[in-house]
């Protein structure tokens, strides 16, 4: 790997990295860190790389194992999530408007972060990033019906708590 | 868009069973503003996947830990400063004592402007050197009388000659 190749992963993935990262962390200053790491990891690990089938799979999972360790490392509170509704409406939003956008938002951010960690992860890599069952089955090393049910039951607590929240306001 | 479809589709995907294609139609379709009102309580929840998506890590972003280097400086000066204050702090205090032991070297001598005054005492000063002197010369005495009484014992080699 040179310094172009390693440039290319940078540009490609470090978005995405980010987000995962985001995603258990909770946290952008430590997301950042842990996605820096990882790829100061794999540069110094590029003489290895012609080696790895499925190197997206791996930096995934290396932003994985890292995030987790920073979560267990210290107590953090979860940082305030920073909402902006971006609507394709040619109209300017009420003041009031965009407070209720903001904090139906919030409100999901919550449901979705009070998930358990594998099933917010399975979340995050499918909604968010889009991959199929069998990357994140590479991602998570684990069997592909497991992502299905960790899937099916992170959607299913989203759906009645997003009921739940329309019906009363929780 | 269809309603029966999109029921359908949103079904399928509060089970887990829909393809990443039928979960664009989903997106599209609650970002759209012909949402039907049973569909209502699940926009906010499209719309957050449309934002999280959307998330960028800050432009600045570098795989140089800037935060580390800046930290590395910062605790290297300050380890440089506090060498720096030790080794000023103890050149002081070790000047201080050498001053000290200096001005306590000359603070018994005595300032003479009398000639009388000097001349007696250096008078004085080589009396006292002078009986030490003698003192040593008869030690000196005591000791070769010693050596040769020792020699008187010691047989001398016979002259081969002889």
């Amino acid at each position: 790997m040179n310094t172009k190749d390693f440039n290319h992963i940078i540009h490609r993935l470090k978005d995405s990295l980010f987000r995962f990262s985001l995603r258990i962390v909770g946290r952008s200053d430590e997301a950042e860190d842990v996605v820096q790491e990882v790829f100061i990891k794999l540069w110094q690990k590029k003489s290895e790389m012609g080696h790895i089938q499925n190197l997206d799979a791996m930096l995934m999972r290396m932003v994985k194992n890292l995030s987790i360790d920073k979560t267990r490392s210290k107590h953090r509170k979860t940082e305030e999530y920073d909402l902006i509704v971006e609507q394709k409406n040619n109209y300017s939003p009420s003041p009031e408007r965009q407070t209720e956008a903001k904090d139906a938002l919030e409100k999901v951010n919550m449901i979705i972060s009070s998930l358990p960690q594998k099933q917010k992860i399975v979340f995050q890599l499918r909604d968010i990033e889009q991959k199929t069952y069998e990357e994140i089955s590479d991602i998570l090393n684990i069997p592909t019906n497991q992502v299905k049910v960790n899937l099916h039951r992170a959607r299913k607590t989203i759906r009645q708590q997003l009921l739940k929240v329309h019906a009363y306001g929780l | 868009m269809d309603y029966k479809k999109i029921q359908n589709l949103l079904e399928k995907y509060w089970e887990g069973n829909t393809s990443i294609q039928e979960e664009n139609i989903l997106q599209e379709y609650f970002e759209s503003n012909m949402i039907e009102k049973e569909h209502l309580p699940y926009q906010s929840f499209f719309l957050f996947r449309k934002k999280e998506r959307n998330k960028k890590i800050s432009s600045d972003f570098s795989i140089v830990p800037k935060h580390e280097t800046v930290k590395t400086i910062h605790i290297r000066s300050k380890k440089w400063l506090a060498a720096a204050c030790i080794i000023f702090i103890s050149g002081f205090f070790i000047w201080t004592q050498h001053n000290n032991t200096e001005k306590e070297k000359f603070a018994n001598v005595i300032e003479i402007n009398n000639k009388e005054d000097a001349y007696a005492i250096t008078l004085e000063t080589l009396r006292f050197v002078s009986t030490k002197l003698n003192k040593g010369t008869s030690k000196a005495a005591e000791k070769i009388d010693k050596v040769k009484t020792i020699n008187r014992f010691i047989k001398q080699p016979k002259d081969k000659n002889h």
